[in-house]
């Protein structure tokens, strides 16, 4: 069995649109109430349906932006589709819809209707201008109400961790956060923009220098109608991550091309920051210097001219010993996966 | 902040794409959310190592039959098992493979060869599990960590919210807790849904204030105090990690757990508020790192007491250091000689709360 015979997603992304309600400083898209591109009802549900029936192990459809409660109707019809295929989902907001609580409530209980499985909410510093933590705490604790599972997750805010703070100290949280309906948790954040604040982040390297389970693991539909390889922070400012224009019929053979690149199969066993340091040697200190987030250190990686002459010039010394760990891991999950269900 | 700053013009300066008009501070070029053609979309410019001029055949470097056959037979055929385990390099490139120090360092392999060996093989045959993890900790399986790391840092988070602890315990020693502060602390564990009692509650209360020599600074039940001060921390988790490590990703233990099988079908154990369940383990990536290793041990190996095994040791380590943490900050006091067997009743407690089944095994 080839390889790309045991691999097979099995998380389907829809990016629903760039457009956002916020504007945020530093958001990776630029998402803004003005920006363009979003995916139709009609194409949303037929991408799910291609990826149903190209993917064996595909269990979840993930609705993200921009903001995808944007799409109202559209998203609720999608949501509802994939419960009718049997697949799990799962929301990513800002929370915007939870600016009182009987809006929250309306907007939750039309997600719980459509079989949302899960809401995460993202927010932080930046998206505070523009979508408050009330309105987070309302819209979260309208969906668990709702019987909705919500994960919170707060950009890291650096030394001063009001914001999440904040959140799990509001009295309105504590039965929730104490019955597991709602989780918080602080994700690593990295700049887009030179204006940005400096933020003070403990950074545990051994978790830059993980391979990256996006790659192989996930496909994303983005605004654009393009397949993408990453749901990552820096997908759209990395070309290569774009594996081309979905035209209904070519989902599986856009994934599958991915196993001819040795690089995708590279990160996704060392990641690119260790491939930065393995490939670049004493340099490696002025290109990772500050990196806080495995995403920056993959752009990085892509775009940068010496790191990328040294890869082309090297790569193929690491050819035998990456795929060699790549089969062995591979070997080891199909074992467990036949073993799992034969029992 | 000049390091910072120094650090973003050097790579908006080493970027390949030359930055748009109008893109004036982007650290990483313009996205193709605002511009769909930017950047290096095709052709030459496009980054990609085709495997097809690696030099190596590749149909042997993507198959995958044959080395399902190799782990398979190292895993299940005790005379394959004995040749890997004396020369893995060997053994590697006797079937193609990479036998490179790169290659037996990595994790995956590492564990593979961990298995084979002739003592790890006795271990899971005997059920001594405490010997099955020393091995793979000696095999570098496990990463090695200072337990005291978790303990300082359980601590710090106690110490930074303990006004808000006190209050919640009672503000004055030997005041017995007013109806509705036990009321709350008996909330909490009511609303757990687990199998841990009222009645586990008191029998460890009387375990803590008598043989274990525990008293609670101003908290007459201490039991519920030690349980419902965990519970407190465990709220404050979430900040202490963005303040501690930053997480890159959902590292969750309960994520962990739900994906960390149903070996032989059997079903997980109920974690959902439980005092500890591995949740502060997120204050170190190395433990969580580590607790997702023995995951794959059980998954690998087919055996679920394994993956038990590992969240009991990991509730062990929990109870112990959130009860260090609160003898050292005077919230609790403890008798000589009196901790060992105090941590031994609340993590049994906790097993219970936790709906884990006490090992039979070693």
């Amino acid at each position: 069995m080839p390889i790309s015979g045991a691999f097979s997603p099995h998380t389907l992304t829809i990016l629903c649109t760039y457009q956002c309600t916020a504007a945020c400083k530093q958001c990776c898209f630029e998402s803004s109430p003005s920006v363009k591109g979003r995916l139709s009802r009609e194409t949303i549900i037929a991408r799910i349906a291609e990826a149903k029936r190209s993917f064996l192990n595909l269990s979840v459809v993930v609705f993200s932006g921009g903001e995808a409660l944007m799409l109202k109707d559209a998203l609720f019809d999608s949501i509802a589709y994939s419960t009718s295929e049997g697949l799990m989902t799962r929301v990513v907001s800002n929370g915007y819809w939870g600016k009182t609580p009987k809006a929250a409530k309306s907007t939750a209980n039309k997600l719980k209707e459509a079989g949302l499985c899960e809401l995460n909410i993202s927010t932080g510093k930046d998206h505070q201008e523009w979508v408050p933590a009330s309105s987070v705490i309302n819209a979260a604790t309208a969906a668990a109400d709702a019987g909705i599972f919500c994960l919170i997750t707060v950009e890291n805010e650096g030394e001063n961790q009001d914001l999440i703070n904040e959140i799990l100290k509001s009295p309105l949280m504590a039965p929730y956060i104490e019955s597991r309906t709602i989780s918080v948790q602080s994700n690593s954040w990295m700049p887009f923009h030179d204006d940005a604040e400096e933020r003070q982040q403990a950074i545990d390297i051994s978790e830059l220098r993980k391979g990256c389970d996006q790659i192989f693991g996930t496909i994303v539909v983005t605004p654009h109608d393009n397949l993408s390889a990453c749901c990552g922070l820096t997908l759209e400012h990395i070309p290569e991550m774009r594996l081309g224009k979905n035209d209904g019929q070519n989902m599986e053979s856009l994934y599958a091309s991915q196993f001819d690149d040795f690089l995708k199969a590279w990160i996704h066993v060392d990641g690119p920051y260790s491939i930065i340091e393995r490939v670049m040697g004493e340099d490696k200190a002025q290109h990772l210097e500050g990196v806080v987030h495995i995403c920056e250190a993959c752009s990085i990686m892509h775009k940068n001219r010496e790191i990328r002459d040294a890869l082309r010039a090297r790569y193929h010394e690491f050819v035998p010993e990456v795929m060699t760990r790549l089969q062995v891991a591979m070997a080891l999950r199909e074992r467990s996966r036949h073993c799992v269900a034969a029992s | 902040m000049e390091t910072d700053n120094k650090r973003r013009r050097f790579i908006q300066a080493t970027v390949v794409a030359p930055l748009a008009v109008g893109a004036a501070g982007r650290l990483h070029g313009a996205p193709a959310s605002v511009q769909p053609l930017s950047g290096a979309s095709a052709g030459a410019e496009r980054l990609v190592l085709p495997l097809a001029n690696s030099g190596l055949p590749v149909a042997a470097l993507t198959d995958l039959t044959k080395v399902s056959v190799l782990v398979e037979s190292v895993l299940t055929d005790s005379s394959a098992a004995n040749s890997f385990f004396s020369a893995p390099r060997s053994y590697f490139e006797a079937h193609g493979l990479d036998g490179s120090d790169s290659t037996l360092l990595d994790g995956s392999v590492a564990m593979l060869v961990a298995l084979s060996a002739p003592a790890v093989k006795d271990a899971l045959k005997n059920r001594n599990y405490t010997e099955f993890f020393d091995y793979m900790k000696a095999a570098g399986v496990f990463e090695p960590r200072d337990p005291s790391v978790l303990q300082s840092r359980i601590e710090r988070i106690i110490s930074s919210n303990i006004d808000e602890i006190r209050s919640a315990i009672g503000a004055q020693a030997e005041t017995p807790l007013t109806p509705d502060q036990q009321a709350e602390f008996m909330a909490i564990l009511k609303s757990s849904g687990t199998v841990a009692t009222e009645e586990d509650l008191a029998v460890l209360a009387q375990v803590l204030k008598g043989d274990g020599g525990v008293t609670i600074a101003a908290c007459s039940a201490m039991a519920a105090c030690v349980v419902g001060i965990a519970l407190l921390a465990v709220l404050y988790v979430s900040a202490a990690v963005a303040a501690t490590v930053a997480i890159l990703a959902a590292i969750t233990i309960s994520a962990a757990m739900m994906t960390a099988i149903t070996v032989s079908g059997s079903q997980q154990p109920q974690l959902r508020s439980a005092p500890f369940t591995g949740q502060f383990m997120k204050l170190d990536p190395a433990a969580v790192r580590n607790l997702q290793r023995s995951y794959r041990l059980a998954q690998t190996t087919q055996d679920g007491e394994l993956q038990l095994h590992a969240l009991r040791e990991a509730i062990r380590e929990e109870v112990e250091a959130v009860l260090v943490s609160l003898s050292n900050l005077k919230l609790i006091e403890v008798s000589p000689g009196g901790m060992p067997l105090a941590i031994e009743a609340v993590t049994h407690y906790a097993y219970k709360a936790a709906g884990v089944p006490t090992s039979n095994a070693h």
